[in-house]
């Protein structure tokens, strides 16, 4: 009897919770005066326990303390970010502030109708935001859908606008008495003297000519054949299937079949051998990005090395910088459920004004000192722990990095201001070519998202094939085969659409 | 009735559990009208638009359907053929095995790979396998045969697949069949040793018969995952180069349906999926019975 009044306890006591959970209670209610809003933040998971959680810490509380608001922030996982949002959005539960760096979510998003139309919150209630945009007229493109402003934006930083890089042993090239290459012919002559005449002159045959990462949109853009609409002749046509996606094809190709690159980069998924090839000084050119972090290895590693990054390569089609993103960041648009707009305008103001320089770089004499007008870390190591964190608060900001800046902001050791004054060049060299980019963002057409999750598989794999598949497989027959399958799941619907979108927006968009 | 009453505290117990079907397994199959919708974000399930079998044209008419269906079903079919036998031969020769510690070490080494995620076999395997630098290849380099890419080729990547899943699971799968060759009667044996039976013939006459029904029950399982493919291991072996033959509806799902954010689309292909996993089923069970074996039901 007793074992029975055991398990029937145990049993509630299983259930108890289950029944509990099912009735959610609102927390909302509190009678404060302060107004309330909810806005999205990254949970980048890099909050440290000591300071708290991504909804309660020491910024959160400084936010609240100086704009007079109660903020709820709703974290949402960095690497699922756009999976969860739609979770919230599906159950109501989306916050009034929804943040995002991708624009074509933000389009999926007043498609669905779940932002709404800004314009008259601006006009009425903005004075910061108001200003600032009036300064920079040329991101409205980016935000508007349908003659209406459906975000709030900030300009990026050229730092986070520069993208890719191709980068080169500068001793290598002058062990072989060779000189920078400027095209994409002088460039597999390189490559080729990297492989089989020894650049760093240890008596063996151990070099390659390329270490590949990021390649497939390096080469893309070599050709201006990124995976954007171009506008050729009043038509929008999709980069990967213009014939000079055919070139960037047979450049990679030919690295391939000379054996200048390592012939089993396809299993080579983490990239894990192509950083040891860089790094261990087996290879004379890298592509990855500007930054390069695994220069500070390949320094320690051999103190004679000298990476620089390479100026744009010419082709037979001009010259194209490497991916560049736009001029807009982030992105943070209105609910259309949301019950304070005056508030949520109140705080952005606040933000874009003041509030993002504290949230990036933490308070002046406690975080940071300013030297000549540059803010430098005081303590990197109370800085991991109070500072590492709270940029993905700042959802507006008016930070714009000089690339001469990079050596001040940097530690003050010898190899680290190398490495600076290397990234300060590198940045410079990045934006020194424009990167062709015909429009302000994607075309908003359902259509087109739709085939691009269906094609780009097909085009890797075309590609692959078109690298790895000896003579018969010709970048020609890549080419036919692309087009063939993007006609094949609907591509000429896609084109039509687009370009009515086109012709429809031609107009709304600024002249760059 | 008395004995609900009777034994009410018994089905207290079971509340949770009757629960925890209802609210995970039962509700969410609700959802599955979406396959029959356009699933918009904002209006949520019951307010999108019906669009009867839209999504259901769109797939079959869709030619990377049958490219999948067939990469799918070809993987499953080898994986019957080469896979399924190796555990149920693995747990009869351990059965054979008399020293205890052998036995014990035997098993245990079976089933490490097991507990190994697959983004680290799939690491294991592709160097495993890498021309220039593999163990591989090294030993086809001393018969003087040229080294292969496995990984690249669409020859040998479902092979590299189908013996991947045999090191990786097959010695797990013995326990079932170990636990049910545990419960044949000794005496039975006893009698055939004193008829004069052989080792083979045991097996064949006793031990085998003995797991036939436990054999018939992991088929019938099985068959109901003929268009189930591991994501993970899929996932981690594939790459640009042979996806032509690796892309299953489980990898497929996840770039048009997570990535491409197709919700409805993706749903209409789960439903397809877990119909034919029914008819499978029911239709070997069917077969099993026939053959005289009591099968799932």
């Amino acid at each position: 009897m007793k074992n029975r009044w055991i398990s029937a306890v145990v049993a509630v006591a299983l259930l108890a919770p289950m029944v509990s959970g099912c009735g959610e209670t609102d927390k909302a209610a509190t009678g404060e005066e302060a107004a309330t809003i909810s806005v999205s933040v990254f949970d980048r998971g890099s909050v440290p326990a000591s300071e708290g959680n991504y909804e309660e810490n020491r910024w959160t509380r400084w936010i609240n303390e100086q704009t007079g608001l109660t903020v709820n922030w709703v974290p949402v996982n960095r690497n699922e970010a756009q999976q969860k949002l739609n979770m919230l959005i599906a159950t109501g539960e989306a916050p009034d502030l929804i943040v995002e760096y991708d624009q074509t979510y933000i389009a999926n998003l007043v498609n669905q109708g779940v932002a709404q139309p800004l314009d008259d919150y601006i006009e009425q209630y903005s004075t910061s935001y108001k200003e600032y945009l009036e300064q920079n007229e040329d991101l409205k493109p980016f935000v508007t859908y349908n003659g209406k402003m459906y975000a709030f934006t900030n300009r990026r930083s050229e730092d986070s606008i520069a993208n890719h890089g191709i980068w080169i042993r500068q001793d290598w090239l002058d062990n072989l008495g060779l000189s920078m290459p400027t095209t994409d012919e002088e460039l597999l002559q390189v490559a080729r003297a990297f492989t089989y005449d020894d650049p760093d002159k240890n008596g063996v045959d151990d070099t390659l000519g390329l270490a590949l990462m990021q390649w497939q949109e390096i080469t893309q853009a070599m050709y201006f054949a990124s995976s954007l609409w171009y506008d050729e002749g009043g038509t929008l046509v999709y980069g990967p299937l213009t014939d000079r996606f055919a070139d960037a094809l047979a450049l990679m190709k030919t690295l391939y079949d000379e054996k200048l690159i390592d012939q089993e980069f396809i299993t080579d998924k983490q990239s894990t051998v192509q950083k040891q090839l860089w790094v261990n000084g087996k290879a004379g050119i890298l592509t990855n990005s500007w930054t390069e972090d695994l220069n500070r290895e390949l320094m320690q590693n051999d103190a004679n090395a000298k990476p620089v990054q390479m100026e744009a390569l010419t082709t037979k089609y001009g010259k194209n910088g490497l991916w560049q993103e736009t001029a807009a960041q982030r992105y943070v648009v209105f609910n259309s459920k949301m019950e304070n707009p005056e508030a949520g305008v109140r705080f952005l103001d606040w933000m874009i004004d003041e509030g993002w320089f504290t949230l990036m770089f933490g308070e002046e004499g406690v975080h940071h000192r300013m030297v000549d007008g540059v803010p430098q870390a005081i303590d990197a190591e109370k800085n991991k722990t109070e500072l590492s964190y709270n940029v993905d608060y700042a959802v507006l900001n008016q930070w714009e990095l000089k690339p001469e800046w990079i050596p001040v902001m940097a530690s003050q050791d010898a190899l680290s201001q190398e490495l600076a004054l290397q990234r300060q060049t590198s940045l410079e060299t990045a934006l020194k070519t424009p990167f062709r980019r015909d429009l302000p963002y994607n075309p908003p057409v359902a259509e087109f998202v739709r085939i691009t999750s269906e094609f780009s598989p097909k085009r890797d794999s075309i590609r692959m094939n078109v690298i790895t598949g000896g003579p018969e497989k010709t970048p020609e027959w890549g080419l036919a085969e692309l087009r063939e399958e993007w006609k094949r799941l609907g591509g000429e619907e896609v084109e039509k659409q687009v370009n009515e979108w086109y012709q429809a927006n031609k107009a709304s968009f600024a002249v760059e | 009735m008395r004995s609900l009453i009777y034994d009410r505290y018994l089905y207290l117990l079971m509340l949770p559990i009757l629960f925890y079907f209802v609210i995970f397994k039962y509700l969410p199959m609700l959802g599955l009208v979406m396959a029959f919708k356009d699933f918009n974000l904002t209006m949520g399930i019951i307010d999108s638009p019906w669009v009867g079998l839209k999504h259901f044209e769109r797939l079959f008419s869709s030619p990377d359907f049958y490219q999948i269906l067939r990469n799918t079903l070809l993987l499953n079919v080898y994986s019957i053929l080469f896979y399924f036998p190796v555990p149920i031969i693995l747990s009869l020769l351990l059965n054979e095995v008399k020293n205890r510690v052998f036995k014990k070490t035997v098993q245990s080494i079976l089933y490490i790979p097991y507990f190994i995620s697959w983004v680290v076999l799939g690491g294991i395997i592709i160097s495993l396998l890498s021309p220039s630098t593999g163990v591989v290849n090294a030993i086809l380099k001393l018969f003087h045969i040229e080294p292969i890419y496995f990984m690249k080729s669409t020859f040998w990547w479902p092979v590299v697949y189908v013996l991947s899943s045999i090191w990786q699971s097959a010695g797990w799968g013995t326990i079932i069949y170990m636990a049910a060759i545990t419960g044949i009667d000794a005496e039975q044996y006893e009698a055939a040793l004193i008829d004069g039976a052989n080792k083979w013939q045991q097996v064949w006459h006793i031990t085998l018969p003995g797991i036939r029904s436990t054999i018939a029950i992991m088929l019938i399982l099985r068959m109901g995952q003929m268009l189930d493919v591991g994501f993970e291991q899929v996932y981690m072996l594939q790459n640009d180069a042979v996806h032509s033959v690796s892309e299953v509806i489980s990898t497929y799902e996840y770039r048009i349906g997570l990535a491409g954010a197709q919700y409805s689309y993706t749903t209409a292909l789960g439903l397809f999926k877990s119909v034919i996993g029914l008819i499978l089923i029911t239709s070997t069970n069917k077969v099993v019975n026939l053959l005289g074996e009591d099968g799932l039901w």
